[in-house]
């Protein structure tokens, strides 16, 4: 685990700092490839698995309720702070106007 | 393609030795989204404009969607690791679908693929109507980490501007997230 999270965090020091030449796109082709790459063996662990593809059908139901648990908290949350967030958002653009007119005069 | 090739062409016991080649790609494949993290710096010029009050969304999606998955798991007799680790995909279900193939087992991550499969399809049906009747941040929610992509013209299409830079944020910072919370809740 400590290696999964110590090469984002590397990838992460490399982007920041523009470690790298501009405008490169081999890092979106290696994402790319390695999602592929690990997609194609995570489906052949599942091929070879037998009992697990036998159990596909009940997996696709707990899922689905996964997914709505998951939605359905994250809109109540959010739905919670929505009027505080856009009182600030509002807060926000009014200073930015207050400060462009103070720039202007 | 891989579970045709799984199920009729490779041996069973070569997948087992595949265990090392697919550790490296996952370090190499993270290497990649950290880079690519790293270079948004439009991110935080964004967030810096907006004010701070926004990245309560991208925390409150991420709050709601692991509470939720625990929720629905403990209701189903799932482990408390296994249900939020799920859950912290937050829609990106090839990453998190991968990463728990990888670090824990392949059922996990199947069903952490399918789960967030099925998260992104709802929130394309959701997004509309959670618009219109609930409120335009709200709608942000569904979608998790694909409101910086794959759902970002529904959602501009169905809110506004502000709402539409909120969800990009929203996207990028649920993204980064990712591949730090599910190994990090797996371990738990």
């Amino acid at each position: 685990m400590t290696l999964i999270i110590a090469s984002m965090v590397v990838g992460f020091i490399i982007g920041h700092f523009k470690l790298l030449p501009k405008e490169n796109k081999i890092t979106q082709r290696v994402v790319l490839f390695g999602l592929i790459f690990l997609l194609v063996v995570m489906g052949a662990q599942l091929g070879a698995n037998k009992e697990l593809l036998a159990d596909f059908g009940r997996m696709g139901v707990q899922a689905s309720a996964l997914a709505a648990g998951g939605i359905f908290f994250s809109i109540l949350l959010v739905r919670m702070v929505e009027g505080y967030i856009r009182r600030g958002l509002t807060e926000n653009k009014q200073l930015n106007r207050q400060k462009k007119a103070g720039e202007r005069n | 393609m891989g579970a045709a090739l799984g199920y009729w062409v490779i041996p069973r016991d070569l997948v087992g030795y595949l265990d090392t080649l697919t550790t490296a790609a996952l370090c190499v494949l993270l290497l990649g989204v950290g880079i690519d993290l790293g270079q948004q710096k439009e991110v935080w010029r964004r967030l810096w404009k907006m004010g701070w009050r926004v990245i309560l969304v991208p925390l409150m999606v991420a709050l709601g969607s692991i509470i939720g998955s625990v929720v629905v798991g403990l209701a189903m007799g799932m482990p408390v690791n296994e249900s939020s680790a799920v859950g912290a995909g937050f829609g990106w279900y090839s990453l998190s679908g991968v990463m728990l193939a990888q670090i824990y087992s392949v059922e996990l991550g199947a069903l952490a693929l399918i789960t967030n499969v099925v998260r992104e399809l709802m929130a394309f049906l959701l997004i509309p109507f959670i618009a219109k009747y609930i409120g335009k941040l709200s709608a942000v929610a569904p979608g998790g980490a694909t409101t910086m992509d794959t759902t970002l013209p529904l959602i501009s299409r169905s809110t506004d501007t502000d709402t539409a830079v909120v969800a990009f944020i929203n996207g990028s910072i649920l993204s980064a997230m990712v591949p730090l919370l599910v190994p990090l809740l797996i371990k738990l």
